[in-house]
């Protein structure tokens, strides 16, 4: 079993009447690279104010490395901040940045220039030291915050959109840096951002919060194909979510009505004749077919949209309802075609209870 | 067209010409020429070149007020900055609307001639005066204290005129620093005080310089407050300079001290421009 490095226990947190966290709990292993994924305004910074007590909690508790720190002050706990806006001091160097923690500490001088050359090392920033905040590039402020939180070597390091001021490119090269930087210390990283793309890249496990709640604990990978709620669904990758009673059960199998000619079919796993099922299919799960059967559906094609690595057909079912098909690489465009049939395979179906959020 | 509006901003221009000239640059040079004439004996002002007036001022007495005033001067701007940081730091992190209420306190005095208010912290200082009754009905002590008629007096009067001189330029830079960036060294383990000295701080100097530099000048030359609450016991170098133009009718010896007075100013602004701050900021009255 791995150490549990962070544990937040049933923590509540309010602001005014508006409840930003909801009763929950998180173990955070050792090691491990753990994103809080989830809209803005969900509570994830809130989360991380609260493990590195920079915001107290109103109730429930946290522990770090197995001790108690809910109420003890951010300076005495063994956890660092990488802020959103880097947050470096502006009339400091970016040497005396980087070095501010251990300054604070009162550690001795060599042991300070030998950590300092450390993480000027790591972090490319030798030729720098002497340049203030304002002279270096995002990318370079990054890492120079980024450093200034490792030489205090934290149990665990918390980052809070750190990417989210770069542009593309620099984000996706930072995006594999933090990560190769994160395998190289063997530090946790409580990484929080909006974009699902940072977090499917880079994290051990993932938790997708809404609301103040916790909708799914799970690896990339898991997340992406059992999502457990309509909102896990609906917020990683594209999906086109169908929404369904269920009209009859025979054979184990259960027949979905969604609308008058949209019917699936699929087997039972314990469904009743009349509830309400989500029926979720990520683009790259359909094909289209040119003729007729009875368990395809027309699609009529409305754009072609290229995107550099693959296309995507956008087209309406017979309700309106928009559908996005990712074409597999060779496979016929159908460009000069107006209507074309959508198939899938059953065992891509994701099917979701209703309004419950548990998955079926 | 071009020609009608060169006449318009001229026109514009003239008052601010006329009162820059006259009311300015006219005394001023006056001032520099009679430093450089003898005296008579009866207060007039006979025209031969002499340095006499700035010789005099390096006597040793001179020295002194020099020294008093700039003692004064400096222990008024340290207690102002004491004053200022705390009460910046306490406004800036309440709500925009207690803000403006606690500025406006610090600003409505201002609305009063400060001679005046002088005069008012003369009831509650004196030995029959307010503080003194109070403390003595308390029984907190057995004789009055001696508040005023003395450089205690003076410090109090100079800090109460000139803080929000310091309170101003400091709480605009307090204010507008990036309260992530306190976070950030309260993460890093900066204890309370550390992050003052360590972030504040240096993150609001051109405010802290602005500010001395708006209170230690006029704390140089605001000769009526020594008078009033040291009791003329202290000689400043405001009081100096008056005394010589109206008391002692010495106008060239007063002219000379006024003229040093400037030129040290001057240099005192320079050193605030090379600490990097801005002349915009210092005409913000």
């Amino acid at each position: 079993m791995e150490k549990v490095i962070v544990r937040i226990e049933n923590m509540c947190q309010s602001y005014g009447k508006k409840n930003v966290i909801d009763d929950i709990s998180i173990d955070v292993y050792e090691g491990e690279f753990l994103t809080i994924l989830g809209p803005s305004g969900c509570g994830k910074t809130t989360i991380l104010r609260a493990i590195s007590g920079l915001d107290f909690i109103q109730s429930g508790k946290i522990m770090i490395d197995g001790v108690d720190v809910t109420y003890l002050d951010p300076t005495k706990r063994e956890v660092n901040t990488i802020f959103q806006n880097y947050a470096l001091f502006t009339t400091m160097s970016v040497e005396k940045n980087i070095n501010f923690g251990l300054r604070m500490k009162h550690v001795g001088k060599e042991e300070i220039k030998k950590r300092t050359e450390e993480m000027l090392d790591l972090v490319k920033m030798g030729e720098f030291r002497n340049r203030k905040p304002r002279e270096l590039s995002g990318g370079q402020q990054q890492r120079v915050a980024i450093a200034r939180a490792l030489i205090n070597r934290p149990k665990v390091l918390l980052l809070d959109e750190p990417l989210s001021a770069l542009d593309q490119k620099l984000r996706k090269q930072m995006q594999l840096e933090l990560k190769n930087l994160q395998k190289k210390m063997g530090i946790t990283f409580i990484y929080v951002t909006h974009s699902q793309d940072e977090a499917l890249t880079m994290s051990d496990r993932i938790i997708i919060l809404n609301e103040g709640k916790i909708q799914q604990i799970d690896t990339p990978h898991h997340i992406y194909s059992h999502p457990k709620t309509r909102f896990v669904a609906d917020f990683i990758g594209d999906s086109n979510i169908f929404d369904g009673v269920v009209e009859s059960i025979s054979d184990e199998q259960a027949i979905v009505r969604v609308t008058e000619d949209i019917i699936f079919t699929l087997p039972s796993r314990g469904y009743k004749v009349g509830d309400n099922l989500s029926i979720i299919i990520r683009p790259e799960n359909f094909t289209l077919e040119e003729e007729k059967n009875d368990k395809n559906l027309p699609l009529k094609i409305k754009n072609h949209i290229f995107d550099g690595a693959a296309t995507q057909v956008i087209g309406t079912l017979s309700n309106r309802k928009e559908i996005k098909v990712e074409l597999r690489k060779g496979s016929e465009d159908f460009k000069n075609r107006e209507t074309v049939y959508l198939n899938y395979q059953t065992e891509d179906l994701i099917v979701l209870k209703g309004d419950s959020h548990e998955k079926v | 067209m071009k020609k009608y509006d060169s006449k318009i901003k001229w026109l514009i221009l003239l008052p601010i010409i006329f009162y820059c000239l006259f009311l300015i640059v006219l005394p001023l040079l006056y001032i520099f020429i009679i430093s450089f004439f003898q005296n008579d004996y009866y207060g007039g002002i006979i025209q031969v070149f002499t340095l006499k007036n700035y010789f005099q001022i390096l006597d040793i007495v001179y020295i002194k007020v020099f020294l008093q005033s700039f003692l004064i001067a400096f222990m008024t701007t340290i207690i102002c900055i004491c004053i200022a940081y705390p009460f910046s730091l306490f406004v800036s992190e309440k709500k925009s609307r207690y803000k403006s209420i606690f500025l406006m306190l610090v600003i409505i005095p201002f609305l009063t001639n400060s001679l005046i208010r002088t005069y008012g912290w003369i009831v509650l200082l004196r030995k029959e005066g307010l503080i003194n009754t109070v403390l003595s009905q308390l029984h907190l002590i057995d004789e009055p204290l001696a508040l005023m008629y003395n450089n205690l007096g003076i410090i109090i009067g100079m800090v109460y005129t000139l803080l929000p001189f310091m309170i101003l330029p400091v709480y605009s830079a307090v204010d507008k620093l990036d309260r992530s960036m306190l976070e950030a060294a309260s993460d890093l383990g900066a204890s309370k005080w550390q992050r003052f000295i360590h972030v504040i701080i240096p993150e609001t100097l051109p405010g802290l310089f602005n500010g001395s530099l708006m209170v230690f000048i006029p704390a140089i030359g605001y000769f009526f407050i020594s008078d009033l609450l040291g009791g003329g016991k202290l000689m400043l170098l405001g009081n100096l300079i008056k005394n010589q133009f109206l008391v002692a009718r010495n106008w060239p010896f007063g002219a000379s001290v006024s003229i040093v007075l400037i030129i040290i100013t001057f240099f005192l602004v320079k050193l605030y421009k090379k600490a990097g701050g801005k002349m915009d900021d210092l005409g913000g009255f």
